[in-house]
């Protein structure tokens, strides 16, 4: 079955071409040894499979996870390579696509953004391109599919077309090409030659480490050594790597008078002007939080809440009586029914309720990423994050976290330094994941009707503000670590396509599903059981169950925390499985029909100020099981996993400590 | 009677995707990850668009 | 008038062709690179950050974040 690489820089849309290319895809884990995900998919017109490697600037990485695209023309050989290039960045876009026309494997280019070039005015002709380079040139608009069916037809004749048959003039150097190129001679499944010589003299480390045991190092450096000299003898005074980019550099400038119109370019008015504000010196910040005060008002007051409603009226009715029905019909006994309705319906249904807010915020979340928004931001948080010793890429873990902790600790990988990651890992489970969400809007829904948004985004707040202070803290005693380079591109805004966001906010959101379908379900079935029987037997008063004696346990340490009760303790207990099923817990342990009766005894059960520490403790108080085991398996290490638990309850403790006395000391209750 | 059989497969089901999630955790996996057996790490979330914009700040040469 | 000024004074609006790149991290250098800014490449300054944060910097059509503390080492002579 031919296979076809995907190659480019980021941000170019590749992933959108992947997806109208191919009619399904996986992710079949990730390239060995690094964080990055292989994407495989089929091709839609049977044409074969089709790889998607990661963005690139250029074949010679900086990190491991950049090496996959080198590895995989060392190691693979593909029928063709589709590289897709900016027509809006074209300059920087050919500097890749050089090196993968040297590679010698037919290929084509997929130009792509045609659209935001013109509405720039940026006039590339493709035409022009195809006749200096030799290579079909495809004009693209990615996100709508145009040209995609031209790409598939090419790649079904892709076997039996020409290699490209480019070949730029090295000048002085290409003597030194030569000798290397005689070396590798004797060497079998290599790619062409003189990719591979150009590579090892631009020092590309991914080619170096694959030769090292069948080449001459010595007799490369050599070879080097005597390039070189040419070159200062020439007049030139670089190293063969710089003149080789030197070399590619011009030819790009050249192709590029010839095919590339820039005569009527237009700035980014738009986005600069948007800049000028979102960026600003010092409204950038403060106009940040007050989008996410808006975002929380969406989810919450103006969206969230009132089909929330819906949905538990939808299920506390017809659903609830639905399921009443059909197990009376079944003859079902009285402890199937409570089985189900008390403990099912209860704990998953109580979840369930909070779908509405859980996808808004995902959609939100997409439309951030997608808009160009989220580059800002990390702009935004840069300083900050120096302040307190946070590796700049510790941002992406970090707004992972807030969907759900798990992956958020595994994409630290990206950071290579051992000791960055670490920190990084421990402080992911500050972010507030959407497990915790139900929690807040429960309480928030009770206690702080008219000011839902501001309550629930101060738990945000206090959870990044804690991991803030703590890296600061664990970066000054426990690891210390290096300074790190911040370098961001800022893509021009733009309104996210309705397509693109559903199906992120999909993928955000149907881990949520698939977790209430499974996990939350047993674990209701599990507490209802617990509450339920007790020392006394089955069917015992609530108060009586083995539930009540667990969490009995638990109360009197909370009770400096304002929440001394067997019912908060067997709820936070239990959320240690997932953080959701606290609420679940709540659910079954008040025995309601709904929200409504559920907020009425939660009600009765809290004061203000006691959910209000409630909720910061349930912010803090330990990664869930999941996230556990992900930290130990991230860090191979149980002290270290151990730790991350110890001081998350310590920490959850005093804050709640210092709400719940302090609040009393000011006069609340 | 179909009680016991509702029960039954109630208590069964329970009792598998707990087993399945403390396993899974333990393996370091996500109990709410949409990938299949194949995935042994990183779960399918975006944002690394981002990922490749930002710098390395390993300042010896990369390790592969 | 050819004046070698650093980046981060230069006139927002204004564009210069980088000079020199002083002593700055070989991997973002390196990065920098790859985004089309090197010695010769036409750069203007764009917008400072909050608190002495990055600035935003635009080459070849391009927007950029950097440091502050990077900005100044690029050395720009006015065009």
């Amino acid at each position: 079955m031919s296979s076809f690489a995907l190659v480019g820089n980021p941000n170019t849309g590749k992933t959108s071409l992947f997806n109208t290319l191919t009619t399904s895809y996986e992710y079949v884990g990730n390239w060995a040894g690094v964080t990055v995900e292989k994407k495989v998919g089929d091709l839609k017109n049977g044409g074969g499979q089709l790889v998607d490697l990661p963005g690139i600037y250029s074949l010679h990485p900086l990190s491991r996870d950049e090496s996959v695209a080198a590895q995989y023309l060392m190691e693979e050989s593909p029928s063709a390579l589709i590289n897709i290039v900016d027509a809006s960045q074209l300059e920087r876009n050919l500097a890749l696509s050089i090196q993968l026309l040297e590679y010698g494997r037919p290929i084509m280019l997929g130009l792509n953004m045609m659209d935001v070039a013109e509405s720039r005015g940026i006039h590339v002709d493709p035409l022009k391109l195809e006749e200096l380079l030799g290579v079909p040139v495809i004009p693209l608009v990615a996100r709508t599919g145009k040209g995609s069916s031209q790409i598939l037809s090419m790649l079904k004749e892709a076997p039996t077309a020409a290699m490209p048959e480019f070949k730029l003039d090295y000048g002085t150097a290409e003597s030194a090409i030569a000798e290397i190129e005689a070396l590798l001679a004797p060497i079998p499944g290599l790619p062409q030659h003189r990719w591979v010589a150009l590579q090892l003299l631009a020092q590309n480390p991914v080619i170096l480490q694959a030769l090292e045991s069948t080449l001459n190092m010595n007799a490369v450096k050599e070879i080097v050594m005597r390039g070189e000299t040419e070159l200062q003898q020439a007049g030139h005074k670089t190293s063969l790597a710089d003149w080789i980019r030197t070399v590619r550099n011009g030819y790009i400038d050249k192709l590029c008078t010839a095919a590339m119109d820039r005569s009527s370019q237009k700035p980014h008015n738009l986005t600069e002007r948007l800049d000028a504000i979102l960026t600003h010196r010092i409204f950038g910040i403060p106009i940040f939080l007050l989008f996410l005060f808006m975002l929380f008002k969406v989810t919450f007051d103006w969206i969230g809440n009132p089909l929330s409603d819906v949905l538990d009226g939808f299920i506390s009715g017809p659903i609830s009586s639905g399921i009443n029905n059909a197990l009376d019909m079944a003859g079902a006994s009285a402890f199937t029914h409570a089985l189900i309705v008390d403990g099912i319906v209860a704990g998953v249904g109580g979840v369930l309720v909070f779908i509405p807010q859980i996808f808004i915020l995902f959609l939100i979340i997409s439309f951030i990423e997608d808009s160009g928004y989220m580059a800002r931001v990390s702009l935004l948080m840069d300083s900050l994050m120096e302040a307190v010793g946070l590796n700049g890429k510790a941002f992406i873990p970090f707004i992972i976290g807030f969907g759900c902790n798990v992956p958020a600790v595994m994409s630290a990988r990206s950071i290579e330094q051992p000791k960055d990651r670490l920190l990084t890992t421990l402080l992911i489970p500050l972010m507030s994941c959407s497990a915790r969400l139900p929690v807040y809007a429960l309480f928030a829904g009770v206690f702080f009707q008219s000011h839902q948004a501001l309550v629930v985004l101060s738990m945000y707040v206090l959870g990044i503000a804690m991991a803030l202070l703590l890296c600061k803290v664990f970066s000054a005693y426990l690891l210390k670590n290096e300074a790190s380079v911040f370098i961001v591109e800022l893509p021009p805004y733009r309104l996210p396509q309705g397509r693109s966001l559903m199906r992120g906010t999909w993928e955000k959101g149907k881990g949520f599903l698939r977790k209430a379908g499974t996990l939350i379900l047993g674990g209701s079935v599990l507490i209802w059981l617990l509450s339920y029987s007790g020392p006394g037997g089955f069917g015992v008063d609530m108060d009586n169950s083995f539930l009540a004696k667990i969490g009995g346990l638990m109360a009197p340490l909370l009770a400096p925390l304002g929440f001394g009760t067997w019912q908060s303790g067997s709820s936070l207990l239990t959320g240690f499985l997932a953080k959701e099923i606290v609420v679940s817990t709540m659910n079954i342990i008040y025995h309601v029909p709904n929200m409504e009766g559920l907020q009425g005894q939660i009600a009765l059960s809290f004061t203000p100020l006691q959910a209000f520490s409630f909720m910061a403790f349930v912010l803090l108080y330990t990664p869930c099981l999941a996230t556990v085991g992900v930290i130990r398996k991230e860090s191979s290490s149980w002290r270290w996993t151990a730790f991350s638990i110890g001081y998350a309850v310590v920490l959850a403790y005093l804050i709640s400590l210092i709400i719940y006395q302090g609040g009393r000391l000011l006069g609340w209750s | 009677m179909i009680d016991f059989l509702i029960i039954g497969i109630i208590f069964a089901y329970a009792a598998w995707t707990l087993f399945r999630y403390v396993k899974k955790s333990k393996k370091g996996a996500c109990a709410s990850c949409a990938l299949n057996k194949s995935c042994k790490s990183a779960c399918s979330l975006p944002g690394t668009t981002l990922h490749h914009a930002k710098a390395a700040d390993d300042r010896s040469q990369p390790r592969l | 008038m050819n004046q070698p000024t650093t980046l981060i004074h230069l006139q927002p609006g204004t564009a210069g062709s980088i000079y020199a790149i002083h002593k700055m991290n070989p991997i973002l250098r390196r990065r920098l690179y790859d985004l089309g800014v090197h010695e010769g490449s036409i750069v203007s300054m764009k917008q400072r950050g909050p608190f002495g944060g990055p600035v935003t910097l635009e080459c070849n059509g391009q927007l950029v974040g950097i440091r502050l503390k990077e900005a100044k080492e690029i050395e720009v002579s006015v065009c």
